[in-house]
C-alpha cells in the first residue's frame, strides 16, 4: 500500500465513512443527518433530568433573575423614570439566553462527551460528522434559551412596562437579525469547542468567560459609547452587537442611542451579515484545526479527570 | 506483634480498637476538617486558569454593572455598590458550585465512598470544603475588590471597621452554613444538582441585592433577609461602607448581624439534620455510588 494510513482528516482508509482510496467517495452520514441525531441527544439529556415543570422554571429563572438585577438598578437610579432604559435591559437580557446557550451547549457537548459519558472517541471513529454533530449537540440549549427568550420579554411586557406591540415589531428587521445572529452564536461556540477538545475538563467555564466578555462589548446592557474609545471599534466588528440593535429596532422601534443610532437599518442587517460571514468561515477553520491537533496528539479519547 | 505503619497507638484487641475516646474522636474528625481543606488551600494558587476565571467571571459582571450606573449617570457611591457586590458574587460561585455541587463530583469521581467509609463524620468533610473554600474565595474577593476600587475609584466612607469585620465573618459563617445544607440536599439529588446550582444563580443576584441595594425589592425585601444571608450581610456592609448614602438599608446594622448569628446557627443544625436523613435515604435507595446519574 502506498501513501498515508490515515487520511487528512485522521480517517484511517478501512474504516467506515474514510475513503478507501483515491477516487472513492467517503461514506459519511449527510450533515444533517449528524446534526438532527445530535439535536435529538442533546435535547434528551437536556429535558430528561426532571418534570416539565420544574424544566420551564429552570429554563426562564436565569434569564429573567438576569433581567430583574438591570430593574432593580434602573428603580433605584431613576425611580421608574427610565421606561425605554427598561425596554432597552429587558429585550439585552432576551436575547442574552441564546448567547448563554449556544456557547455552553457547544462546549458542554465536548467536555461531557469526552469526559463523562465517554462517547467522543465513538462519534469520531463513526460515520457521524463531528461539526454537525456537536451543532446538534448545543441545539438542545439553544430551544431552551427560545423559552427564557419569550418569558423574560413576557415578564419585560406584562411587569415592567416594556412597549412591544405585536403588530408593530418590524419582522422584517427581526427574522433576518435573529436568525444570522444565531448563526453568530454558534459559530463563536463552535470557535470555543474546537478548542475545548484539546484543552483538559477544567475549560467548562470558558463559555461563562467568554459570553462575559461580550456582555460587556456588544452592547447588552448599556450603549458601546460607555466603553472606552479603544473597545469601540471592537463592539462594532461583533456580530453579536449587530444582532442586539437588529433585534432592539424590531421589538422596540427605537435604535440605541449614541453611535448606533447614526446606521440605518439596512446598514445594521448587512454589518450584522458581513461580521456573521467572517466569523463562520473562520470559526469552521478553526474548529477543523484544532480537531486536527486533537487527533494528532491522541486527545479525543483522552480524559482528564479522575 | 506486627506493626501497622497506619496505627500509632496499637490496640489490644478489636474491643478495644473500637472504642473510641471523645479525644481520639475529635482529633481524628479534625484531621479531616484540616484534609479537606488542604486541597483548596493548597490549590487556589496553583491552578492557573482557576485563578483567572473565579477573578474575571465576577469581576466582568463588576465592570458591567458599573457601567449601567455610570449609564444611568447615578451617584458616584453606587459604582462602590456594584463593586462590593461583584467581589460577594464570588463567595455566592462558590458556595453553589464548590459546595452545593460538591458532594454531587464527589460521587461522579469515586470520593464520596470513601468519605462515608472513613471513621469521620461527614460535617467534619463538609467543615472543611466550607474552610478551604472560605479562603480560596476571600483571595479572589479581595483582588476583585481592590481591581474594581482602583479602576472606578471608589470612595469609601467606614466609621465603624469592627462591626463591619463583625458582620462580614458572620456573613461568610451564615453563608457557608447554606452551602452545607445544600450540599446535603443535592447529595440526594443526581443530575438535578448541576441544574438547580444554575437555577440559583441569576435569580440570587437579583434577591440578594448583589448590585442593588435590597431595599429597591419592596416587599420582596422581608423574604431575602429572611432567607438569605448574602442579603442581610451585604445590606449591612453598604450600610457600613458606603456610610455618605443616606437610608440604603432594610434594617440597622446590629439588628442584621443578629439575624446572621441567627442564620448561622439555623442553616448549620439544618444542614446536620438534612445530612443525616439523607445519608440515610440515599443508603437504603442505593444512591451513594451511582455515579453520574
Amino acid at each position: 500500500m502506498t501513501g498515508r494510513a490515515v487520511d487528512r482528516h485522521g480517517h484511517h482508509r478501512g474504516i467506515p465513512g474514510a475513503a478507501a482510496g483515491p477516487g472513492v467517495p467517503r461514506r459519511g452520514t449527510p450533515a444533517w443527518r449528524s446534526l438532527a441525531t445530535g439535536a435529538r441527544l442533546g435535547w434528551a439529556i437536556e429535558s430528561n433530568w426532571t418534570d416539565p415543570f420544574l424544566f420551564a422554571v429552570y429554563a426562564v429563572a436565569r434569564p429573567v433573575g438576569a433581567a430583574l438585577v438591570l430593574v432593580a438598578i434602573v428603580w433605584i437610579v431613576g425611580g421608574g423614570g427610565r421606561p425605554d432604559y427598561v425596554g432597552f435591559l429587558v429585550v439585552g437580557s432576551a436575547c442574552w439566553t441564546f448567547v448563554g446557550g449556544g456557547l455552553s451547549g457547544l462546549v458542554w457537548a465536548v467536555l461531557d462527551d469526552r469526559e463523562r459519558y465517554r462517547m467522543l472517541k465513538y462519534v469520531v471513529v463513526s460515520t457521524v460528522a463531528l461539526l454537525p454533530f456537536l451543532v446538534g449537540r448545543a441545539a438542545g440549549q439553544l430551544f431552551t434559551a427560545v423559552a427564557g427568550f419569550l418569558i423574560t420579554l413576557l415578564v419585560g411586557v406584562l411587569f415592567l412596562g416594556v412597549q412591544i406591540d405585536l403588530a408593530a415589531i418590524d419582522w422584517r428587521l427581526f427574522v433576518p437579525s435573529m436568525a444570522v445572529g444565531l448563526v453568530a452564536i454558534v459559530a463563536l461556540g463552535l470557535t470555543v469547542a474546537g478548542l475545548c477538545l484539546t484543552t483538559r475538563r477544567e475549560s467548562w467555564s470558558y463559555p461563562e468567560a467568554i459570553a462575559g466578555g461580550l456582555y460587556l462589548l456588544s452592547g447588552a446592557i448599556f450603549p458601546p459609547d460607555l466603553l472606552p474609545a479603544a473597545l469601540q471599534p471592537v463592539a462594532l466588528a461583533l456580530p453579536t452587537t449587530w444582532w442586539l440593535e437588529g433585534v432592539r429596532r424590531a421589538l422596540l422601534g427605537l435604535p440605541t442611542p449614541g453611535v448606533l443610532a447614526g446606521f440605518d437599518d439596512t446598514i445594521v442587517l448587512i454589518a450584522l451579515c458581513v461580521s456573521t460571514a467572517v466569523l463562520t468561515l473562520g470559526s469552521v477553520a478553526i474548529f477543523r484545526a484544532f480537531e486536527r491537533v486533537a487527533r494528532e496528539r491522541g486527545l479525543i479519547d483522552q480524559t482528564t479527570g479522575s | 506483634m506486627s506493626s501497622s505503619p497506619y496505627a500509632r497507638d496499637p490496640a489490644a484487641g478489636p474491643t478495644e480498637a473500637s472504642a473510641w475516646g471523645f479525644r481520639r474522636v475529635l482529633a481524628t474528625n479534625l484531621r479531616a476538617v484540616t484534609g479537606r481543606a488542604y486541597p483548596r488551600v493548597r490549590g487556589s494558587l496553583r491552578e492557573k486558569s482557576w485563578i483567572f476565571f473565579e477573578i474575571a467571571l465576577p469581576f466582568l459582571s463588576t465592570c458591567a454593572f458599573v457601567l449601567v450606573y455610570r449609564a444611568l449617570e447615578a451617584p458616584e457611591a453606587y459604582i462602590g455598590f456594584a463593586v462590593l457586590g461583584g467581589a460577594m458574587t464570588a463567595f455566592w460561585l462558590n458556595v453553589l458550585w464548590a459546595m452545593g455541587a460538591q458532594l454531587y463530583w464527589d460521587r461522579g469521581e469515586g470520593n464520596l465512598e470513601i468519605y462515608f467509609t472513613a471513621p469521620i463524620s461527614m460535617m467534619s468533610i463538609l467543615v472543611g470544603m466550607a474552610v478551604g473554600g472560605l479562603y480560596m474565595t476571600a483571595t479572589r474577593a479581595l483582588v476583585i475588590i481592590a481591581m474594581g476600587s482602583v479602576l472606578f475609584d471608589v470612595q469609601y466612607a467606614i466609621d465603624q471597621w469592627l462591626l463591619l469585620g463583625a458582620v462580614f465573618l458572620l456573613t461568610l459563617v451564615a453563608l457557608y452554613g447554606l452551602g452545607m445544607l445544600m450540599a446535603s440536599l443535592f447529595l440526594f439529588w443526581g443530575r438535578e444538582a448541576w441544574h438547580l446550582a444554575n437555577l440559583f444563580q441569576e435569580p440570587v443576584y437579583f434577591l440578594g441585592g448583589l448590585y442593588a441595594p435590597v431595599k429597591v425589592l419592596g416587599p420582596l425585601a422581608a423574604l431575602a433577609i429572611g432567607l438569605l444571608p448574602l442579603a442581610v450581610g451585604l445590606d449591612a456592609m453598604r450600610q457600613l461602607t458606603f456610610t455618605q448614602v443616606p437610608d440604603i438599608g432594610v434594617l440597622p446594622p446590629l439588628a442584621e448581624a443578629a439575624i446572621l448569628v441567627v442564620m448561622a446557627v439555623v442553616f448549620l443544625l439544618l444542614a446536620r439534620i438534612a445530612l443525616r436523613y439523607f445519608e440515610r435515604r440515599a443508603r437504603a435507595e442505593g444512591r451513594l455510588m451511582a455515579r453520574w446519574q
